[in-house]
């Protein structure tokens, strides 16, 4: 463990790595309550398309993917309330059309290549000092809103029929939530990549909920399953040589199981 | 009796309400005015407009033409949304692992009513416990509330409603999925808070059945609203005779 702390772009790794495993996590919760878990894998595509543009126009495909993801959000809040598609739907819609998008650019760009490829299944060990306070502004900016909004949002995620009812402004908090996810996805994408960074939105908090008896314990638990599952990740695969991406979430994943096996025994 | 009497008697104002989904009219030329201390059962058949009626009312969803006013003030002016208690249809159909106890839950409303920031207050967790123990689970206050009966989680809803001190409750079908007994009970809580309380309250339903005993005013619904009055008359009207030709039950015994 001592070894493994002593490299400066391992260190990095496990900062951000942290930060933003806890803010996917965290956002998972509701999404995961809300049935909306499939949210992260749909705007995980449609960034495929915005880094695919990014790489064809030559001009920071992170920040282009940003801002795609950012729209992609909005538009689809917009679909779900406006054209009155159920959430899946609206989904399954935005993220085939991402994806198919992202393929043309990305051949017309000419750019499958280790660079693309590094986008579809993360590098975290290659995050730079800049994205470690990327990954803090936005894991302080998730603290600040879910903080600032918490009851509207557990009411909002709880019954949302009664919520619109009482008044709250249901398209403004669904837009908040869902243009965090955006945001965070767009980072946990170089934790785990395109491919698996849904999972580090559904998986710790999908383990949280197995064993949680309220709402904070749910957050607490799924922030700390995130980070968990990044921690001990990294060190499996520095120990082990595996790909650092796929080594995290399976963490995840015998977290998972080990909080479901928890639940039938604590039923 | 005066006509300013009449107004200040009157909380919901639907005149002339039409609602369509893209070409499917809902609602056609809908008035219905709710008084204070009415409990009014919105009767109706599948696809009559019931649930979309309470949606007008409730400023969800905005009517095609015509207009709601609650309280005097145009629904998309009003804001003393605290005022108005609801109960969906659907309010015991969220996930069973939702993290959060009886008490919380009844909270929520409140919660959310309140700025950024606000924890409960001794006298907010006081009035809590009153209402849950008005409702019949002060036992259960800090039981998930995913583990309770669906007679017990209706209450939880009402609870809910009922911590903000409405002058309107609004339920729409609250006892699907309950059992016979549960049911009773459930009907003479909202007796309890009609009487008791003032409570005016609206219960959308299929069936009047166990109800039937509580109500005082019918409000009957096939897209346009084909009668609206007392419950006595409703019970000798040509409507009910209509509905239940028609093949809906609308069981009526009176005791």
């Amino acid at each position: 463990m001592g070894a493994f702390l002593e490299f400066a772009f391992l260190q990095r790794a496990l900062v951000a790595g942290i930060l933003i495993a806890f803010s996917c996590a965290v956002l998972g919760v509701f999404l995961v309550l809300r049935r909306d878990a499939m949210i992260g894998h749909g705007l995980s595509h449609i960034t495929f398309a915005g880094l695919a543009l990014g790489l064809l126009v030559r001009r920071l495909p992170l920040a282009v993917a940003f801002v795609v993801a950012v729209f992609a959000a909005w538009l689809l809040v917009k679909l779900k309330s406006r054209a009155g598609l159920h959430g899946d739907t609206a989904v399954a819609v935005l993220s085939s059309g991402g994806l198919a998008l992202g393929i043309v650019l990305a051949s017309a760009a000419r750019t499958y290549n280790a660079g693309l490829l590094s986008y579809l299944f993360g590098e975290i060990l290659a995050i730079s000092r800049f994205e470690v306070v990327l990954a803090a502004a936005l894991a302080a900016g998730i603290a600040a809103v879910i903080f600032g909004l918490y009851h509207k949002l557990v009411f909002l995620t709880f019954d949302r029929e009664s919520a619109r009812a009482a008044g709250l402004p249901v398209e403004r908090l669904d837009m908040a939530v869902t243009i965090l996810a955006a945001v965070t996805i767009v980072l946990g994408m170089r934790v785990v990549g395109i491919l698996l960074v849904s999972a580090l939105i559904v998986v710790p908090a999908a383990a949280a909920l197995q064993v949680a008896s309220s709402f904070r314990k749910a957050l607490c638990l799924a922030g700390t399953a995130g980070a968990l599952s990044v921690v001990l990740g990294l060190l499996s695969a520095y120990v082990f040589d595996l790909p650092a991406s796929g080594a995290i979430v399976l963490v995840g994943l015998v977290l998972f199981g080990g909080a479901a096996a928890a639940r039938r025994r604590l039923r | 009796m005066g006509s300013a009497a009449v107004d200040s008697a009157l909380l919901v104002s639907v005149e002339n309400v039409s609602f369509s989904y893209g070409r499917g009219l809902v609602l056609e030329d809908v008035t219905l005015p709710i008084f204070r201390g009415d409990f009014l059962a919105v009767l109706g058949p599948n696809g009559s407009g019931k649930t979309t009626l309470i949606k007008t009312i409730l400023g969800v969803l905005k009517p095609s033409r015509g207009s709601v006013k609650i309280m005097g003030q145009p629904v998309s002016a009003f804001k003393a949304w605290e005022r108005i208690g609801y109960v969906p249809q659907k309010a015991t159909h969220f996930d069973p692992l939702f993290p959060a106890s009886v008490r919380e839950v009844v909270a929520m409303g409140l919660l959310a009513s309140r700025r950024p920031f606000h924890r409960t207050t001794r006298d907010e967790a006081e009035e809590i416990a009153r209402i849950l123990a008005l409702v019949g689970l002060d036992k259960e206050a800090r039981s998930p509330v995913g583990r309770l009966s669906g007679g017990q989680q209706q209450r939880v809803f009402i609870a809910r409603a009922l911590l903000l001190a409405p002058h309107l409750l609004v339920l729409d079908e609250p006892t699907t999925g309950v059992d016979a007994g549960m049911e009773e009970q459930f009907y003479d809580l909202l007796s309890a808070l009609n009487i008791g309380r003032g409570i005016t309250i609206v219960l959308v339903t299929h069936d009047i059945g166990i109800a039937n005993r509580h109500i005082t005013k019918v409000a009957c619904l096939g897209r346009k609203l084909v009668y609206h009055g007392t419950h006595e008359e409703f019970c000798r009207s040509a409507a009910l005779r209509d509905m239940i030709a028609g093949g809906h039950h609308l069981i009526s015994h009176r005791h």
